[in-house]
């Protein structure tokens, strides 16, 4: 079987000349190159938002290990990727080439799948490392140690030592929760809980960590922050969050960023939950830089800035959170390389991103304009 | 593409191939000229010069021709790619399904080199991917395999062909029995060979030493009421054994045995293929459907008073069954079927006094099979709507008006014809008036808009474009549609605009594009959809959402709906929780709309209902209410307007269109539409009443004198003819064609000749075909048809015979079944190896022997054609070769000197590395060189000006000042004159001759 590959992805206004004899073909490229090149010499173009320019492409669609079905969460820990798809399996990959470490699978996945995921230390021992899950259909969060809980078969389901919440509205009780986010002290110890929720039920609980003397953890509720609510039509001085997707703190300005994914727009809090600043509006949702379109998830970057997933564009937005800037944009929307579909989660190790392309079932990575934030586990 | 007249095949010349390679003749052509040419035009270089220019210039010739020649880069793959179509249906043993996942892993583990791939496809009723081929899968992976209680092995070939990389060496490993109940696996193996694809075949082998199978349940085509019928079961048994057979009419139980306490016989069965007659009184009139059971008691050793009973006399239970059906004459059986049994009593009890025999159901209880259809000679369906019945029941309902000769009457009401979503149902051509009025009888149209979220579950996809269909099939051609849905690449949008259905073409094809993306939020798209409806100038709007619930709503906006009076209907499908329905139910309770759940694959099925229901809310435009009057009478001389010459006033009904062809329109409305029409559709006969026969409309009629003799002619006209012939109807199978014979009498015991018989079979797919009734005999005809598929076939007669009187003439009608036992799972005992050999034959594969991975080392290359992925580089080529034509420029005009710049180097640095006063001198030897330099090229300069005022006069030294300029450093040409005042020429001749030297001193030097 030929591939004929040289005749893919040529573009309409290339076709004609494409199907012309090739002598023709070259004279009109020679006569093309000449004239470009007085062109180039006069001309100054605008590249608009192209495909990424990707080092490494993770992951394929199926259902064995290194493969995807609509991932849908991602984080890194120890210079490994983190991954959950629609299998409900939670695979840990190798950044640089993809493949298969080990995994586990979460104990139900009938009603759904997980959408969060998040590294911190052990809430039993700050030495070792957890993975927290936001089990969102079964309204529940699942602690999983990194050391013992992972094996060579990612379809094996595991039911985790911790694992807190219920169905409810009440603190501590979740709808659907989306993502949690863990706050360390200068010991590197797990001391706060942040789990965001939707599902009519869109806010953020914060829980405190406490640690028995013999190691079992409590996690408690201390406040809940917003309602659900459409930005700009909520009541004056109510804080309204329509799917908050994701949460990311920093710890080094003491700050939670929280994704509202439903009302384009990212918000900056304290630690207590009091809104500092939001970045993106529903009143901008178009695909121009600086608009979002259902943020789903961000990146952390040293200097404060933010690569920022968008569902809506299918792209990566590199953005200043402090004035709403616009740095760079990163994909389009797409099936080949260096596009993008839907993608849901974005994470940076080093000068590496890595965006998870759930509508294409894989990683695509690239090189991050800024370090990653340091404090991550 | 256009191909030059003369071609040649591909030239491969290493890495690169050439496809019109008759081009590179160019090449030695080319360089002939440019040699020839190049003696002069380069002569004024010098020898080292003029070399590289040449040599440029062949090369810039040698690459324009070569990209002339369509040049591809090759690159040949070194990747095997294994798909392994896995046999899971029933058929195979479950003990072996095991051993065939551990062979599967196996050989990845031992024989799978890097690079190359594995993948699975299993073949049951239908084929599915469960794992694409690729260098991760490792092993057997299942996901959703479908029914098993079929093979389709031809399917699953085709899917493992579908899926097989392009880049990649593919072989295809069969692993089955070979026992195919439906598809062509040899059809998919010759496609394979097409495409150099080889089959290995790894035959699953079985075979069952103690095994019964019920092969057949004979039963006679038709029988009288009250006669005793003889069924014959034919049994196959592997081994003797004894067992009990059981048999039951319409699904409940005959006692065979009235004696004895139990239902059925002990029979005892011989080795080999054993007949058992069971006599049976059919209780009712109509089709009666009989199954024959076995249920086996043990094996059978020994031979006569020595025979005992030992050890089991059956493997497997599954083929124990068979059915068959017989005909028991009835007449006059009508089925009405109305929701309202109040309303339609009237009409029943019209019927009655015309010694009719209806029957009342609802569509619920609708007939699910032809068959049960078969036992009524009439279906009355008094103004029932399409969501009501399933889509095969309404195709048994075409089926049994076309080829069965049924007769269909469909009363009018709100809920019925274009108004009750029967536009675009399979009623619709069964119909003597038309649902879908022309413009200028249409009331205001509506607008329908479908939101389409992701449905998560097997076959989402296929079945929310299904029910999409189904929704726009229900519309009339002016009537608005617009779909929306979340798309990855341009968020949420329509995939169609709000724009008339006409002929359902574009919208359909828009349908086909959806991927039903995953919708964060409902507000987008209920926000445009909302807009857009607003401003579509439309009578009824109406929203359809599909959605798992999981969207976030807001609810600011079910407000704005319900004041711009914009109902949305939901339909939750599969929600995570049931609590996700609330915010759906929410959307349809606050606009108006209604809710409806689906969460089981039972409800799965009600989806294109309620769709169609759904989208005839917008259809109310197609009822015509008013005041009162009397519809004209458009055929007196119709046979069911016999005796009426007036009709009492309706107020209302249902506005309909003329139908081209051979339909009679007997009563008409306003603007002349249809009140009632009548035509032969196929063998049967229908008639569409557009008004309604209760009180809501016709409230007059009902107290009407001729209200009985109105609808007893109606229904009597639809009713299929029964006739007052005997007819004897006996079928008998021949390999794939069923004989069906038949003998005809008259009412006095005559033999009928010269009958005319007009005969059709209704097919098990749905399909009807003719079929030709010739007479052989006295009073006996015959005709054949194909029953090769398995199923029930129906065949339908109806005949017109002279009668013994002079002029008489008998008509009616006869009915008979014929059943083709299904291709079983479970008929063949014993796995087919023939068709695996010759599948292995066909491609070039192998019959792969014992269990062993490693033997049959499943990823080698050998019998495989690596495939070679070719990358066009013509464009590649040209800017080479434009690139190397401007360095050729380069070279001759531009010229770098190594010389001058390491003395510019010098110049440079030489600072650090000399000393003070050295810097001095050569600061002033410089300077001394760039002074003369500048006095040289002053002088030249001068000369050149000189010469160009001189136009026409030749100059000995024109070939010097167009050489090459140097960067810096000497001038390149070591004999360059010293600049001198240019004598002026005393005449022509001396030009000239100063001209021809110059030229001869230029050609030796190229010489050289």
């Amino acid at each position: 079987m030929s591939n004929r590959a040289g005749h893919r992805g040529v573009s309409d206004t290339m076709r004609p000349l494409m199907r012309a004899p090739t002598p023709a073909r070259v004279l009109c490229a020679i006569g093309a190159a000449l004239v470009l090149l007085g062109l180039t010499a006069c001309a100054e173009s605008e590249a608009p938002s192209g495909p990424i320019d990707v080092r490494a492409v993770l992951g394929e669609v199926g259902r064995a290990p290194g493969q995807f079905v609509f991932p849908r969460a991602m984080t890194s820990n120890d210079g490994s990727l983190l991954v959950v798809d629609k299998t409900a399996r939670i695979q840990r990959l190798d950044p640089d080439t993809g493949a298969f470490i080990d995994g586990l699978r979460t104990p139900e996945l009938e009603l759904g799948k997980p959408t969060g995921l998040c590294v911190a230390a052990h809430p039993s021992d700050p030495s070792r490392s957890a993975l927290y899950v936001a089990d969102t259909h079964y309204h529940r969060v699942l602690v999983y140690d990194l050391d013992t809980d992972f094996s060579q078969d990612p379809t094996q389901p595991v039911i985790p030592a911790i694992m807190f919440g219920a169905y409810g509205t009440e603190p501590g009780q979740f709808v659907y929760p989306t993502d949690i986010a863990v706050l360390h002290d200068a010991k590197g110890r797990a001391t706060r809980l942040f789990v965001s929720e939707y599902g009519g039920n869109d806010r953020v609980t914060i829980f405190d960590i406490t640690t028995a003397s013999d190691g079992t953890p409590t996690f408690q509720p201390v406040s809940t922050f917003g309602a659900f609510g459409i930005a700009g039509e909520e009541a004056d001085n109510q804080l309204v969050f329509n799917r908050p997707q994701s949460l990311v703190i920093d710890h080094e300005r003491q700050e939670l960023l929280i994704c509202d994914a439903c009302n384009h727009r990212v918000g900056r809090f304290t630690l207590d939950g009091e809104l500092v600043a939001w970045t993106g509006s529903p009143n901008h949702i178009s695909d121009a830089p600086g608009d979002l379109s259902f943020p789903y998830a961000l990146a952390l970057l040293e200097d404060a800035t933010a690569l920022i997933s968008e569902f809506g564009n299918s792209r990566v937005q590199h953005m200043d959170l402090r004035s709403g800037q616009s740095l760079g944009l990163y994909g389009q929307p797409g099936r080949g390389h260096g596009q993008l579909a839907t993608p849901w989660a974005i994470e940076v190790m080093g000068k590496t991103a890595y965006v998870l392309d759930s509508g294409n079932d894989r990683i695509q990575s690239f090189r991050s304009p800024i370090r990653a934030a340091g404090g991550d586990r | 593409m256009i191909t030059p007249p003369l071609t040649l095949g591909a030239l491969e010349a290493g890495p690169v191939q050439f496809d019109e390679p008759i081009w590179l003749i160019l090449i030695p052509v080319l360089w002939l000229f440019v040699i020839l040419i190049g003696r002069k035009s380069i002569a004024g270089l010098d020898r080292n010069a003029r070399w590289v220019a040449l040599l440029v210039r062949l090369l810039v010739v040698a690459l324009v021709a070569g990209a002339i020649a369509e040049p591809h880069s090759r690159e040949v793959s070194q990747t095997v790619s294994v798909t392994f179509i896995v046999d899971e249906s029933r058929s195979i043993p479950n003990s072996r399904k095991a051993g065939i996942d551990r062979y599967i892993e196996d050989a990845s583990q031992t024989q799978k080199k890097p690079g190359d791939r594995l993948g699975v496809v299993t073949a049951a009723d239908e084929a599915y991917v469960q794992a694409l081929p690729s260098t991760l899968v490792n092993q057997m992976t299942r996901q959703f395999i479908g029914s098993t209680d079929g093979t389709n092995l031809g399917e699953a070939a085709r899917l493992g062909l579908a899926v097989a990389p392009e880049d990649a060496a593919n072989r295809i490993v069969l692993i089955s029995d070979g026992n195919e109940t439906t598809g062509s696996l040899l059809a998919a193996a010759e496609a394979a060979k097409a495409l150099g694809v080889t089959v290995d075949v790894l035959p699953v082998s079985y075979d069952y030493a103690r095994e019964v199978i019920v092969e057949s349940l004979l039963a006679p085509a038709t029988a009288r009421g009250g006669e005793t019928i003889s069924l014959r079961v034919v049994m196959f048994a592997m081994s003797p054994a004894v067992g009990r057979l059981l048999v039951t009419e319409n699904g409940q139980p005959v006692d065979l045995d009235p004696d004895s306490d139990s239902l059925g016989y002990v029979v005892e069965l011989d080795k080999g293929r054993n007949v058992i007659a069971v006599p049976v009184a059919p209780k009712r009139p109509g089709p009666q459907t009989y199954e024959a059971i076995f249920e086996p008691i043990g094996g059978l050793t020994g031979e006569g008073e020595n025979r005992r009973v030992s050890g089991s006399a059956d493997t497997l239970i599954e083929n124990n069954r068979a059915m068959g059906v017989t005909f028991v004459g009835a007449e006059g059986f009508v089925l009405v079927v109305s929701e309202t049994p109040d309303e339609s009593q009237p009409l029943i009890d019209a019927m009655l006094e015309s010694e009719l025999r209806p029957e009342l159901i609802s569509a619920d209880r609708f007939p699910s099979t032809l068959t049960e259809l078969n036992r009524y000679e009439a279906v009355v369906l008094v103004n029932e709507p399409a969501y009501n019945f399933s889509a095969s029941a309404q195709d048994n309902i075409r089926q049994y008006v076309h080829d069965s000769g049924g007769g269909l009457v469909m009363t009018g009401g709100p809920d019925s014809f274009g108004a009750g979503g029967w536009i675009g149902s399979a009623l619709e051509d069964v119909l003597p008036v038309r649902l879908d009025p022309p413009q200028k009888r249409q009331m205001p149209r509506g607008a329908l808009a479908l939101v389409m979220h992701s449905i998560e579950m097997p076959q989402g996809v296929y079945y929310g474009k299904q029910v999409a269909r189904a929704a726009v099939d229900a519309l009339s051609r002016l009537d608005m549609v617009g779909i929306i849905e979340f798309n990855f690449a341009g968020g949420t949008d329509w995939v169609y605009p709000i724009s008339p259905v006409g002929d359902t073409s574009s919208v359909k094809r828009a349908i086909n594009r959806l991927n039903f993306g995953d919708m964060p939020s409902f507000d987008p798209s209920l926000n445009m959809t909302l807009r857009d409806l607003k401003a579509t100038n439309a009578g009824q709007k109406h929203v359809i959402v599909i959605s798992d619930g999981d969207p976030s709503l807001s609810r600011s906006i079910l407000s704005d709906y319900k004041s711009a009076g914009i109902s949305i209907s939901t339909v939750g499908v599969f929600p995570h929780s049931t609590r996700d329905f609330n915010s759906l139910r929410t959307m349809a309770e606050d606009t108006g709309g209604t809710f409806y759940p689906v969460n089981t694959q039972q409800a799965l099925a009600t989806l294109p209902q309620i769709f169609i229901k759904e989208a005839q809310t917008i259809k109310r435009a197609l009822i015509w209410e008013g005041d009162p009057f009397s519809p004209a009478i458009a055929n007196l001389g119709a046979e069911t307007m016999r005796g009426i010459n007036s009709v009492p006033p309706i107020s209302g009904y249902i506005v309909t269109a003329d139908r081209e062809g051979l339909s009679q329109v007997t009563m008409r409305g306003k603007e002349d539409d249809p009140i009632s029409a009548q035509w032969q559709y196929g063998l049967g006969r229908v008639v569409a009443f557009t008004s309604d026969a209760t009180s809501r409309w016709g409230s007059a009629w009902v107290g009407w004198d001729s209200f009985k003799q109105f609808w007893e002619q109606h229904v009597r006209w639809a009713m299929r003819p029964s006739g007052s012939a005997m007819l004897r109807l006996n079928t008998e199978t021949r390999g794939d064609d069923t004989l069906v014979v038949v003998e005809a009498f008259s009412a006095s015991g005559e033999r009928l000749n010269f009958a005319d018989f007009k005969a059709r079979v209704a097919k098990p797919d749905g399909t009807g075909a003719d079929v030709e009734i010739k007479q052989v005999g006295p009073g006996r005809y015959e005709g054949s048809l194909d029953s090769s598929d398995p199923g029930s076939y129906v065949v339908s007669l109806r005949y017109k015979a002279p009668g013994e009187q002079p002029g008489q003439i008998i008509e009616g009608s006869a009915q008979a079944a014929v059943t083709r036992p299904f291709a079983d799972e479970f008929r063949s005992l014993e796995s087919n190896l023939a068709l695996l050999q010759q599948v292995a034959q066909v491609t070039g594969g192998r019959v792969l022997q014992g269990s062993d991975p490693v033997a049959h080392d499943l990823w080698r290359r050998d019998g495989l054609t690596m495939p070679v992925a070719t990358r066009s580089i013509w464009l590649l080529v040209t800017l080479i070769g434009i690139g190397v034509f401007l360095a050729d420029v380069g070279v001759r005009r531009v010229r770098v000197e190594p010389r001058a710049i390491a003395a510019t180097f010098r110049r440079a640095f030489g600072a650090s590395t000399s000393t003070a006063g050295g810097q001095i001198d050569s600061l002033r030897a410089a300077r001394e060189k760039a002074r003369q330099r500048i006095s040289d090229r002053t002088q030249d300069r001068e000369q050149a000006e000189q010469k160009a005022k001189r136009r026409f006069e030749l100059d000995p030294d024109a070939s010097v000042n167009t050489g090459p300029v140097a960067l810096g450093g000497e001038p390149l040409l070591k004999d360059k004159p010293k600049a001198q005042t240019p004598k002026k020429a005393d005449n022509e001749d001396e030009g000239l001759s100063r001209l021809m030297k110059a030229k001869r001193r230029a050609q030796e030097e190229f010489d050289d």
